[in-house]
């Protein structure tokens, strides 16, 4: 392979020409082979040893863990999607709805997960009959690499082309403007800066927006399995992934026995000095997340802002104190620190979510420990989130489990409130065009109580 | 029989390198705190890689190494800030460029027996400023042409295109003509590519690390050495 874009590219719409008509069975057994490669355990540590090695981000067996997971995840699924011809009809209706593919799909990809977002992604796009070109974070573009170099060989191995994946072997912002220029159409799970690049191309896309997920715990819980559930969630991958709680608000009654329950599991309450010293070192400036601490060890986090923590210590807690940019720590840190709030008016603590969303991560999600189901409603419908979860360890369970019904994905759309085209988890449903087939039906214009007979009955005619 | 002599400009013809070292080491501090972020060694290894990676692919543009800087770090910069950081880079590599002391005497004394040239790669600045070469009058004077590589649809070096070019516009062959320049990458190989007679200057008056090459490319280490050309290339 070779990083000429325009190459790339033309390479890419031959092989997408190849399948584009393809039956499902065909494509069923195509997307059987990546899958089956890439959940491979000697697959997932290849690519997990490389991207540990390559960024210092992450913690090896947790990646392994998701490699394996994600890729799994995306097959249950796939398992029965009609993704090929004719795939809706409502006879009433007179429609016969089909499935079309994109055709060639730009991928850029970030270095907190550079091979289960190409892994889910790809999956969703050959089972769409597309053809994709990723575009690496120049940190782990050796991992990105590889891991379209399994995906190849899967294709090869049932007759498919393989140049319906590819990667930039060197990549560089050039590139990617490039390729996002000759694409038809691109998906990024990145930051801002990121995402102003990919719109600027014009390209039809999908982006994702910051997390900063807060998480409510009421007095309805049970509060070491809580404390547990939530630690095993913030320190898994060493807070790499956006999905990863950022911050607890817990109900005053419990407060203390919580604090103490996720000091059992591992956290360390960091004192005022602690907290300022760690706030100067994780935002030299005063305003910008220091990138050096993203999902870093939390022993390398306390040893830069000299806290002096317990060898047991799996991850910080800081007490938070305002909402918004004179308060840093309310916002999305992408590491193993975590903010702390108490409340004792639900509706209050709600509000506030709203706002410390409003100041960093809106769109994202949510999460609550709770058996209120009028609480769990409440804040879905006062929060500007594409996803809430309730009483689960939230980094798990956002982006698919096999506890939850959400679709498994990397990606997460933010809605119009992060910049986004959706509020969904990216999957292959994003990744088709559809062909509105539509015949005669008896005619039937309807009249004026049946269109407004509601308004009319209550306000009159005028 | 040689009948031209082409020059490269910087580490050739004139001491630049404090004014690169000191161009670079505020550019990096600048843009190294406007990241926020605190590991300098890790900064320093990434903003090095990527230096020679455009320097490799004969970029010279400043702005794009460092917009290329930002984009390694997930973030977005002002591109109207780099410009101007581009500008004082080069002011400061201007403000630290001195001729080498031999240097106006022996193209005084080669003009009379042979054409000289000098080729420079392009400072591939945003805006109207020239290159530091066009305000040296005192200089240029002593060639018949002096070529921006990498400006007006030239490519920059070590295309050969740009080399040959330049014996276009001189009327001499290949077998007439040599070139001095100090870069390994951009002029000797581009040279030997093109086709004729290169001379690796290592000035002694540079404090720097020289690639480590095995070859039998004539070196120099100043430039009085060229007023006897024939001895050097035979």
């Amino acid at each position: 392979m070779t990083d000429n874009i325009k190459e790339m590219c033309t390479r890419a719409q031959k092989a997408f020409k190849e399948v584009e008509s393809w039956p499902q069975e065909k494509v069923d057994e195509m997307v059987a082979a990546a899958g089956w490669e890439w959940q491979k355990e000697e697959t997932a540590m290849a690519l997990a040893r490389l991207a540990v090695d390559e960024s210092n981000i992450g913690v090896y067996e947790d990646k392994v863990a998701k490699i394996q997971n994600k890729t799994r995840g995306i097959m249950r699924d796939l398992i029965g999607a009609k993704t090929c011809g004719l795939i809706r009809e409502d006879k009433e209706k007179g429609l016969k709805i089909f499935a079309k593919p994109m055709g060639v799909i730009a991928n850029v990809v970030p270095c907190t997960n550079p091979e289960s977002t190409v892994c889910c992604l790809a999956l969703s796009t050959l089972k769409t009959r597309n053809a994709m070109i990723v575009s690496p974070h120049p940190r782990t573009q050796g991992s990105s690499y590889l891991t379209i170099e399994y995906g190849r060989k899967a294709l090869q191995k049932v007759g498919a082309p393989e140049d319906l994946l590819q990667c930039i072997k060197q990549t560089s912002k050039d590139k990617t403007v490039e390729l996002m220029k000759n694409c038809d159409f691109a998906v990024a799970t990145g930051g801002a800066a990121l995402v102003k690049v990919v719109y600027a191309a014009g390209k039809p896309c999908h982006t994702v927006g910051a997390g900063n997920v807060v998480s409510i715990i009421d007095e309805t819980i049970d509060v070491p399995s809580t404390a547990a559930k939530i630690v095993k969630s913030k320190i898994a991958n060493n807070s790499a992934s956006c999905s990863s709680e950022n911050a607890v608000a817990i109900q005053e009654t419990i407060y203390d026995e919580m604090i103490q329950a996720l000091k059992n599991e591992g956290g360390y309450l960091c004192d005022n000095q602690e907290q300022e010293r760690l706030r100067k070192y994780m935002w030299p400036d005063g305003k910008m997340l220091n990138r050096d601490i993203v999902a870093k060890p939390v022993c390398y986090i306390a040893e830069q802002a000299k806290i002096d923590v317990p060898e047991s210590t799996r991850f910080l807690m800081v007490i938070g104190q305002k909402i918004g940019p004179e308060d840093r720590f309310s916002g999305e840190k992408i590491s193993l620190v975590l903010t702390v709030w108490k409340w004792t008016d639900f509706t209050e603590m709600v509000e506030r979510t709203a706002k410390i969303l409003k100041f960093s991560g809106e769109g994202h999600s949510v999460s609550i420990h709770s058996l209120n189901e009028d609480r769990q409603i409440e804040l879905a419908l006062k929060t500007n989130v594409g996803r809430v979860n309730c009483n689960m360890p939230h980094a798990a369970a956002n982006s698919g489990s096999w506890f939850n019904g959400q679709p498994t994905t990397d990606s997460l759309g933010g809605g119009t409130w992060a910049g986004n085209m959706t509020t969904d988890n990216i999957n292959w449903k994003h990744f088709l065009n559809y062909t509105w087939l539509s015949t005669p039906i008896p005619e039937h214009i309807p009249t004026d109580e049946e269109l407004f007979g509601d308004y009319l009955k209550k306000w009159g005619r005028d | 029989m040689i009948k031209a002599v082409l020059f490269d400009f910087d580490q050739t013809l004139v001491n630049s390198s404090d004014g690169f070292r000191s161009a670079e080491k505020q550019a990096q501090k600048k843009i190294f705190e406007d990241l926020a972020i605190t590991s300098w060694d890790d900064f320093l290894s990434n903003y090095r890689r990527l230096r020679k990676q455009f320097h490799a692919e004969s970029n010279l543009s400043r702005k794009s190494l460092w917009e290329e800087v930002y984009w390694h770090y997930c973030r977005g910069c002002d591109s109207s800030v780099l410009e101007k950081w581009e500008n004082d880079y080069w002011e400061t590599v201007k403000t630290h460029t001195t001729l080498f002391p031999e240097a106006l005497n022996v193209l005084k004394n080669l003009s009379g027996r042979y054409k000289l040239a000098v080729i420079t790669n392009t400072q591939a600045q945003a805006g109207p400023q020239k290159h530091r070469l066009i305000q040296m009058p005192h200089l240029t004077k002593y060639f018949e042409v002096v070529i921006i590589a990498g400006e007006e649809d030239l490519s920059p070096k070590p295309d050969i295109s740009v080399f040959l070019a330049c014996l276009d516009i001189l009327g001499v062959d290949r077998t007439e003509t040599v070139y001095v320049g100090d870069d390994w990458h951009t002029d000797i190989c581009g040279v030997v590519d093109a086709g004729f007679q290169p001379i690796w200057i290592k000035h002694s008056l540079l404090s720097r690390s020289w690639p480590n090459k095995e070859t039998s490319v004539p070196v120099i280490t100043n430039l009085d050495s060229l007023l006897d050309i024939d001895s050097i290339i035979s």
